[in-house]
């Protein structure tokens, strides 16, 4: 099965805080594929889950490593990708 | 404690005054009773778990409603976010396992669970940590917790008799709850002045000071406060001076503050005998314009744009940057806008690779630090001048000690315009520079700047703690620091003077401004700019209406012959209340 | 400061026996009084001082905690004692509920005011972290509390 990586800064003024994990998390749960986001090559949390991803405690110019694996893989990150580009819709 | 009076310093988050004991409130918590559980109750407890996280999402969704009428839309994010995280089916999953796989009752199979996430947090490095979200995910966990011990309220505060609230911070629960007729005001260490402590409070007319730093450590249930929710100032075991003068300004606010400012509003700020001065405001956000013109200023006469380089994580960019600028100018409207670049130091806006300084209140802030940073400086040029367009702007630097320093920033300044002008942008060209004199060495010089300065604004609590060396946060020596010491008065009055002789426009923007105390004698030595913070507004437009500048003049005068601090507060407390019964 | 240094393992009361604040607060300056070797404490004026002050202004914060603080001229520096109480002890909190777990600071009066503000600094963000309360009332050791201590030091507070 596929695996797909991609990176991306976080540019959100707040970082990834309690709105934009929720909004990530809704995003990755359309997906079939596993999906986890990371830094600094740490194994990451389950993008799925809002909470976990609550504990990267990421804060703005965190860099993201965005990885999934599963047949829409590829989808998958793209989408997550561009919500963190589009800054969650906040600013 | 029979401890002397402290002064603390806040973010005026609800206008008013109150005085009484204080209560430190800690954060409430629901206890785990049993750890554990029988295998045979394993069903049971997980038909609890889901009963309870069905009634935290019920709980929120009619908050997210009481609280959208009751406060406004914005607030409202607040309580989004943590219903969607209450729904984590992840996390779900594993407190079911807890329960069945481990027999742990449903409380601690969650605490064990946010127990890992919250050491998941903490043991980020502490450049990474977020405080906050470590708080948000703990309302997660409370909530939870909450309806799994059957749905009532826990850590209610429950007052016996008037106090002052003081706590780190409150839930939006706790003061939504609050027994308004027990409640005289609020203190939290966190919060802003758009918190939920903030709104709320104002909504309820509670006086309260956010964002104070250490101060529910430091203040023990019992001590007696005062809440100066309209400068954000705790006073700390006041003395009877100090009581007096809040008791009369509560009384002030109360009965006469409000009616003043409606009558006011519209009135024109002159003396009797038709003396035009000006009155502006010292403002830190642009969300405080509104508020500040329903107090009658004309515009805004300090407009600090700290806000934007303390927020978490990063130096602001250009975009952002323009974005608060063009909001203030938006507005104001034609009414003038007096920004100042940045006047921060190494302590606030530490700089990478940079040895930190042993004394960074003498060392790289400011103006020094802009221009040792000058792209920093360059993008805040950039977007105050790109914001200018259709408004009237003008630009002052901080902490200018030199006038090699203000050249050498006019220098940056007028090199952002050339490229500004290449890149065809457009922007207001004629925007006047001036610069803060807080620095005693370019107090003594204002004629030497005046050729090339177009402005002053005299920035007294600087002045003050240079002129005097006193360092007015350090509580022992605290009292030194003293507007009416001779000193300061010669030097307001030598910067007006050489100011109006070359023609340029002088303002006082430090806190000796927005005290009704120092009005008539600031008057009397030459000021005819006031920037002070909104409330006072109304008060100081009265005093300057209620005399004639031969009778300011007279009392500064009286004061400049005076030896003693003290004696000529004295004074001029005296004279004041002559003029006007009833001020301060 | 760290919580396992102002508090020694001596000082450590996981079943506090009385149910009123004078006698845990007793059982407390006694604790203190053993564990740092301060034989000359007089444990009844100290006491007296804490009730007295309490008096003025409860030290209960609510959610179960108390944080009853005393200058102590028997006292070289700052020193700490932790009590437990498992059927909670009237203190006259705030939110008018028992206080289960107690943290008593003694201090020199012949130091700097810093040093007391600190250890109140100290056990006041220890208590506020959203699980030492709670685990530390369920703790089935008191092994289990200092871990929790522990955990607290290792985390850098903001």
């Amino acid at each position: 099965m596929p695996t797909v990586e991609r990176q991306v800064t976080l540019l959100n003024n707040l970082g990834l805080h309690v709105r934009p994990a929720a909004r990530l998390a809704a995003i990755a749960m359309q997906f079939r594929s596993d999906v986890r986001i990371g830094r600094d090559g740490e194994a990451g949390a389950n993008a799925k889950s809002g909470l976990d991803l609550l504990t990267l405690s990421a804060l703005y110019g965190t860099v993201l490593t965005v990885r999934a694996t599963g047949e829409d893989a590829e989808a998958a990150v793209e989408a997550v990708v561009r919500e963190v580009q589009a800054k969650f819709g906040e600013e | 404690m029979g401890e002397g009076m402290k002064t603390r310093e806040g973010i005026a988050a609800s206008l008013g005054f109150a005085i009484g004991p204080a209560v430190v409130v800690g954060r409430e918590e629901y206890p785990i009773r049993n750890r554990r559980i029988e295998p045979s109750a394993v069903a049971a407890e997980e038909s609890r778990f889901g009963r309870a996280c069905e009634a935290a999402e019920k709980e929120i969704s009619s908050l997210c409603e009481e609280v959208e009428q009751r406060v406004g839309k914005d607030a409202v994010s607040i309580f989004q976010g943590h219903f969607a995280h209450l729904r984590d089916p992840y996390m779900r999953k594993e407190i079911i396992v807890g329960i069945r796989r481990y027999k742990r009752s449903a409380e601690y199979a969650v605490s064990c669970y946010f127990r890992r996430k919250f050491r998941k947090i903490e043991t980020q490095s502490p450049a990474l940590f977020s405080a906050r979200v470590l708080e948000d995910v703990a309302d997660i966990e409370r909530r939870l917790l909450k309806h799994l011990a059957g749905g009532l309220e826990n850590g209610a505060i429950r007052l016996k008799a008037k106090s002052v609230i003081v706590a780190h911070n409150l839930s939006p629960v706790q003061t939504i709850d609050l027994d308004r007729e027990k409640v005289l005001g609020i203190v939290t260490e966190a919060g802003g002045p758009t918190s939920h402590t903030a709104l709320i409070a104002r909504a309820y007319g509670i006086p309260a000071v956010v964002g104070l730093g250490a101060i529910s450590t430091d203040v023990t249930s019992g001590d007696m406060l005062v809440v100066n929710g309209s400068q954000g100032i705790v006073v700390i075991h006041p003395d009877e001076e100090t009581l007096k003068r809040y008791r009369a300004q509560a009384r002030n606010f109360y009965l006469i503050e409000r009616r003043l400012t409606d009558e006011l509003r519209d009135l024109r700020a002159e003396t009797k005998d038709g003396l035009r001065v000006e009155i502006l405001a010292n403002i830190e956000l642009p969300e405080e314009i509104p508020s500040a013109l329903d107090y009658g200023v004309e515009g805004i006469g300090l407009f600090r744009t700290e806000f934007l380089y303390l927020r978490e994580g990063h130096e602001p960019t250009e975009e952002e940057q323009l974005r608060q600028y063009r909001k203030a100018v938006e507005l104001l409207g034609r009414r003038k806008l007096v920004v100042r670049t940045v006047d921060l130091g190494m302590d606030k806006l530490p700089q990478d690779g940079w040895l930190p300084e042993r004394n960074p209140f003498l060392g790289t802030r400011a103006i020094r630090l802009s221009l040792q940073r000058p792209d920093m400086f360059r993008t805040q040029l950039r977007a105050i001048l790109r914001a200018s367009a259709g408004g009237d702007v003008r630009l002052m630097f901080p902490m200018i000690s030199s006038l090699e320093e203000f050249r050498e920033a006019r220098k940056l300044y007028d090199e952002v315009c050339e490229a500004l002008r290449r890149e065809k942008e457009v922007f207001d060209e004629k925007i006047p520079v001036g610069m803060m004199v807080e620095v005693p060495a370019a107090a003594l010089i204002v004629d030497l700047f005046a050729p090339e300065v177009e402005f002053f604004s005299i920035g007294t609590n600087d002045l003050i703690q240079y002129a005097v060396a006193v360092d007015r946060v350090n509580e022992r020596i605290a009292p030194l620091y003293q507007p009416t010491h001779p000193a300061i008065l010669r030097m307001v009055r030598d910067v007006l003077a050489a100011a109006q002789r070359t023609g340029r426009p002088t303002a006082v923007c430090g806190e000796m401004s927005s005290d009704p105390l120092f009005t008539l004698l600031l008057l009397g030595l030459g000021l005819r700019e006031f920037s002070v913070v909104p409330p006072a507004a109304p008060e100081i437009k009265k005093l300057i209406r209620s005399v004639t500048l031969d009778d300011a003049k007279a009392i500064a005068e009286r004061a400049l012959q005076m030896t003693d601090a003290k004696a000529i507060a004295h004074f001029l407390q005296e004279r004041t209340r002559e003029i006007l019964p009833g001020a301060s | 400061m760290k919580m396992s240094g102002l508090f020694h393992r001596k000082a450590f009361l996981i079943d506090l026996e009385s149910d009123d604040k004078r006698g845990a607060l007793r059982e407390l300056v006694e604790a203190a009084r053993t564990a740092y070797g301060l034989s000359r404490l007089p444990v009844g004026d100290v006491v007296d001082a804490i009730v007295a002050r309490e008096k003025l202004g409860s030290t209960g914060l609510g959610g179960g905690v108390a944080i009853p603080h005393v200058k102590c001229s028997a006292v070289k520096s700052v020193v700490g004692a932790f009590g437990r109480s498992a059927r909670g002890v009237d203190f006259g909190a705030v939110d008018g509920e028992p206080v289960y777990l107690l943290f008593l600071i003694l201090a020199s009066p012949a130091r700097p005011e810093e040093e007391f503000m600190e250890a109140r600094r100290c056990v006041a963000l220890a208590v506020r972290r959203p699980n030492f309360c709670k685990f530390a009332r369920s703790a089935k050791t008191g092994k289990e509390i200092e871990e929790l201590f522990d955990e607290v030091d290792e985390v850098k507070a903001p």
